[in-house]
């Protein structure tokens, strides 16, 4: 985000449909590197939305020099409010989390790594059980990273999600993308976790930033394209993709419980609501 | 009807009958030994078919028995146990009144217009007391006529016991015109048989009593005899109205007051219902309509001008009478003398008739009574179960006329429980003014159209209404006091009502009626007519192209988005459905579709034709079939009739299955839908709103088997046959919605309706 900033800050286009064009291009590039794509597409598609919803005002403004002030003006707006987000769920997760939780994560997430940091330095007590996460191991980044702040955590299997799972009192999970229908796409493994946290009846909860809404509703696992199953280095191999191992998995928003984000503790029904509001 | 009335009304009739009518009809039957015959002869005669059907024991020997006696067969196979079971009653209520003929009783109420009445004729024509009175002149001048009574007898036989059991069935109204009819008719033995059968029966179901009250009252008996043997017409429901009150040849005006309110009384009080009782007066009516000269040409020599109507009526009643005669000859070949039998038969079919008639009458007036309080609903479930039980003695296997008769039947829908508040299917059009300028003719035709069903589905029905409506307001002047939004609008309800009354509004239909009040209503009063007009024209265009055609090709390329190589599974007719299969066959996605269907009526046989077209590989299954089908489909695609707030789907009654059956096997329900068929309503079940259908289109049955096994199912007590138009889905097993505007969940319903309607919800 702070990139398509900076590209636009440094555009010289004269038009605004130019400088549409232009912004499209950036994007492409961005994806094209090893990220999270998902919320990279999402994130920048929010981005342009925002930065061009002022209708009224670019209606007004006379030429394009306005109109560009008036579009990095929106755009810093909108990466501060980024930044703040996760501030904003730290607010919201509060309560969250309580003396004697014995919590589920999987995989490395900065939001839940944030709020169990806020936790900790409440005073609470609670210990944090860690999935590995294959292929990147990524667990075990959280789990060093969690006990540099001081949280009791072990890592476990991927596998062992299910013996585990009867022993936790909550399952708390980032997110890559979060879909219209509230069901999120994450890092693969998720889909599993919160499967078996809804069996069980365990709450799922989920940390996401609200840039990382996505207009979009998977079917299924299978109809996730393939920009996100897989890191764009993998697509531009050219390799049978069917031998690789998908990066991210879709989870239904029937096992899912609540998703903190900085717009507010929301169902996952009323994602909808607010995508409709931003791109309507 | 016969069991339920008892022995004292019946006695009282009958007593009353004697009374009055003693002397005329003592002294006309007096060379014949009536009291002896009385109590035998009739019970006889009405055994007769029953006697020999239950003796006979099974269908084949039945038939064969009748068969030999020369008379068409009536009665079909199937139909055997009704048989007995209308013989039985029959019996019973002949018993009974034999037993009660000796007693000599005076009810005074009837008497009078028999007396009164100038003798044969009048008394025809007039209420029932009066024909008890004429009857035994007629009939004997009849029977003196020197019919050959054997060939009569054949004829009888096999008329017998359709007329036997219309009229005990039909009631007062028809025995009371059958009455007239014989009575008249002693003259006539050439009578066409054909009328006898064909015009009543068929011709009941169809027609629409319609008129005022009193009038048809007239008409009815005068005209069926032109019109009955022919077949009845159906498309007038009007005409039949005018027609009454001028027919009427004879008709002493005294007359028609005791006559008609029991038969007529019952039409004008359900107008839109065919009534049965009525019927028969009725459809003979529409036969006068359609060839009212023809046959009165024919047969004005004989009846003579001044009653064409009796010979008609002659014919009816001839046949009936002649049918008793047989069946009592059949039942007792061995006892009597032909002759004496013949006598005794005429003698007794007269009294039978007679004291039915009474009966019957009384009943009728006590019903009318009854019904007048009630209301119509009620009379159209008697009047129904009256129907269905003639038409099931006639026993006819042609499908016309069980169509018709099933639509008859339909009208006067008995109200099924938990689903009195949904309004009632009717066959007939609802009524209205012909001439009155209240309802455009567009909308008129739209209206009929919806109602039989020439334009079918939420889409197709909300584009012909506001065409319709486009022509309302292009023929639309503001008179000079009003405002053209106020007085437009004032003047667009009734046409909206009667839209309703032809088949309740879908969701969408509501909407787009809304939009189009809310256009009306925000015009602004200074506006030139004809600048109003076309802004409102345009408003309309623009809600069709926008909401309809515009949405449909964006929900068509939005779906091809979830749509690729799929084996799709739907459900019966869609036009949404086909234009996303052909957008995605477009896009080249290999898709291949099962048509899942419901056989009433089979709309995916259309469905699979356009996707034939399409080239799109097509499988076409019943729904009961779903299980199988199930595993192998990888999405299922239907198109919703409303989606309500809480993000139910409302759509053709089968959908649910589907959508049940899809998350029982985790595949993905797609629904499409247009945005305009959203509705602020929560639905969480099927039974609140709804809408409901034929039910007689699910009860008849190809199948010789089966074949009119539940055509009677309005007599079964503990029977209920129902058929839904809709049903609804509960959102939870909706995957994904996909509107115009994108590819939603369910839970952006309430969300898209706030924002999209906000400006019109508020008016309701």
């Amino acid at each position: 985000m702070m990139a398509l900033m900076e590209s636009m800050r440094r555009d010289k286009s004269t038009t605004l449909q130019e400088f549409i064009e232009k912004m499209k291009l950036e994007r492409e590039k961005l994806s094209k590197v090893d990220v999270s794509v998902v919320s990279v597409s999402s994130g920048s598609e929010l981005f342009m939305r925002f930065i061009t919803l002022a209708h009224q005002e670019l209606e007004q403004a006379a030429d394009f020099a306005s109109c560009r002030e008036i579009l990095l003006r929106r755009g810093e707006k909108f990466v501060k409010n980024m930044q703040e987000s996760r501030k904003k769920i730290l607010r919201s997760s509060t309560n969250l989390i309580k003396d004697g939780m014995i919590i589920l994560t999987h995989s490395h997430s900065r939001n839940v790594l944030a709020v169990m940091t806020e936790a900790v330095k409440q005073g609470r007590q609670f210990s944090v059980f860690v999935t590995e996460s294959q292929p990147d191991n990524s667990g075990r980044c959280m789990a060093k990273a969690l006990e540099a702040v001081g949280v009791p955590c072990t890592v476990i299997l991927d596998a062992a999600v299910g013996y585990i799972m009867e022993r936790v009192n909550a399952v708390m999970l980032g997110a890559e993308g979060v879909c219209e229908n509230g069901g999120i796409i994450n890092k693969i493994g998720s889909c599993n976790v919160a499967t078996l946290a809804h069996m069980k009846n365990k709450p799922v909860y989920v940390l996401v930033e609200s840039y990382k809404f996505i207009r979009r509703i998977p079917l299924d696992n299978s109809s996730l394209p393939k920009s996100y199953l897989h890191k764009a280095s993998v697509l531009n191999h050219g390799s049978d993709l069917e031998l690789e191992h998908p990066q991210v998995d879709y989870t239904h928003p029937d096992n899912l419980t609540l998703l903190y984000t900085d717009l507010g503790v929301l169902p996952t029904s009323a994602v909808t609501e607010h995508l409709i509001k931003l791109y309507t | 009807m016969a069991p339920p009335d008892t022995p004292k009304r019946r006695g009282r009739k009958r007593s009353k009958r004697r009374a009055a009518s003693s002397g005329a009809r003592h002294t006309s039957l007096s060379e014949e030994p009536r009291p002896a015959t009385l109590p035998s002869s009739p019970a006889g005669g009405k055994k007769g078919p029953g006697a020999l059907l239950k003796k006979a024991g099974n269908k084949g020997q039945a038939n064969t028995v009748v068969l030999q006696q020369n008379c068409t067969i009536d009665t079909m196979p199937q139909k055997e146990n009704k048989l007995d079971n209308l013989c039985n009653l029959l019996e019973n209520i002949i018993l009974q009144h034999g037993r009660e003929a000796p007693t000599p009783g005076q009810k005074p109420a009837k008497v009078d217009g028999a007396t009164a009445l100038p003798p044969p004729r009048a008394g025809t024509q007039n209420a029932v007391p009066s024909t008890s009175g004429g009857l035994p002149a007629s009939l004997h001048s009849a029977l003196e006529a020197g019919k050959d009574l054997s060939k009569e007898e054949l004829e009888r036989e096999r008329k017998a016991r359709k007329e036997a059991k219309k009229a005990r069935k039909k009631g007062p109204g028809k025995e009371n015109v059958e009455e007239r009819k014989e009575t008249q008719n002693s003259g006539q033995g050439s009578a066409p048989t054909t009328t006898v059968k064909g015009s009543p029966v068929k011709g009941a179901p169809t027609t629409p009593v319609k008129g005022a009250p009193t009038t048809p009252v007239k008409g009815a008996p005068t005209r069926p005899v032109k019109g009955a043997p022919t077949t009845p017409v159906k498309g007038a429901p009007t005409t039949p109205v005018k027609g009454a009150p001028t027919t009427p040849v004879k008709g002493a005006p005294t007359t028609p007051v005791k006559g008609a309110p029991t038969t007529p009384v019952k039409g004008a009080a359900a107008p839109a219902i065919p009534v049965k009782g009525a019927a028969a007066a009725a459809t003979p009516v529409k036969g006068a309509v359609a060839k009212p000269v023809k046959v009165a040409a024919a047969k004005s020599a004989t009846a003579g001008a001044a009653v064409p109507s009796s010979i008609l009526v002659v014919d009816l009643r001839y046949g009936k009478e002649s049918s008793e005669q047989a069946g009592v000859e059949v039942a007792k070949p061995a006892g009597q003398d032909s002759t004496a039998g013949k006598s005794k038969a005429d003698l007794r079919r007269e009294r039978r008739e007679k004291q039915e008639a009474q009966r019957q009458a009384k009943l009728a007036l006590k019903e009318q009574q009854e019904e007048q309080k009630k209301q119509k609903d009620k009379q159209v479930v008697m009047e129904k179960a009256k129907a269905s039980s003639k038409a099931k003695a006639t026993g006819e296997g042609t499908r016309k006329a069980r169509v018709r008769r099933a639509s008859s039947r339909g009208s006067s829908e008995r109200k099924v429980p938990l689903l009195g508040h949904l309004p009632q299917y009717s066959p007939n059009p609802p009524p209205h003014q012909v001439n009155s300028d209240s309802i455009h003719p567009a909308v008129l035709t739209v209206g009929l159209k919806m109602k039989y069903g020439v334009v079918e589905g939420a889409t197709a029905r909300v584009i012909s209404m506001l065409a319709a409506l486009k022509l309302f307001i292009s023929d639309y002047r503001t008179p000079e006091s009003c405002d053209l939004s106020r007085d437009m609008a004032d003047k667009l309800k009734p046409n909206v009502d009667f839209l309703h009354a032809c088949r309740p509004h879908a969701i969408a239909m509501d909407n787009a009626i809304r939009s189009v009040k809310h256009k009306i209503n925000s015009i602004d009063p200074l506006t030139p007519e004809a600048q109003a007009k076309d802004e409102l024209r345009g408003a309309i265009d623009e809600f069709v192209g926008e909401n309809i055609i515009l949405a449909s090709s964006t929900i068509a390329t939005h779906a091809t988005t979830l749509i690729h190589d799929d084996v799709l599974l739907t459900f019966g007719y869609s036009a949404l459905v086909c234009d996303v299969v052909e957008a995605v066959v477009k896009e080249g996605g290999k898709v291949s579709v099962v048509v899942a269907d419901y056989p009433h009526p089979p709309s995916g046989a259309a469905m699979v034709q356009r996707l034939d077209r399409l080239g799109v590989p097509t499988y076409y299954r019943l729904v009961t079939d779903l299980s199988h089908i199930m595993s192998k489909v990888t999405k299922v695609v239907v198109e919703a009739e409303a989606v309500m707030m809480n993000g139910a789907v409302q759509a053709m009654c089968g959908t649910a299955c589907l959508a049940l059956a899809a998350a029982t096997h985790h595949k993905p329900f797609i629904v499409l839908c247009q945005t305009y068929k959203f509705c602020n309503i929560d639905l969480t079940d099927s039974l609140v709103m709804n809408e409901l259908g034929d039910a007689n289109s699910m009860v008849s049955c190809p199948s010789q088997e089966h074949q009119g096994v539940l055509a009677d199912w309005r007599d079964t007590q503990n029977l209920n046959v129902v058929r839904l138009v809709y049903d609804v889905t509960p959102a939870g097993l909706v995957t994904v919605l996909v509107t115009e505007q994108n590819v939603l969940p369910t839970s952006a319903v309430p969300v898209i309706i706030h924002r999209k309607y906000a400006d019109i919800l508020g008016q309701d």
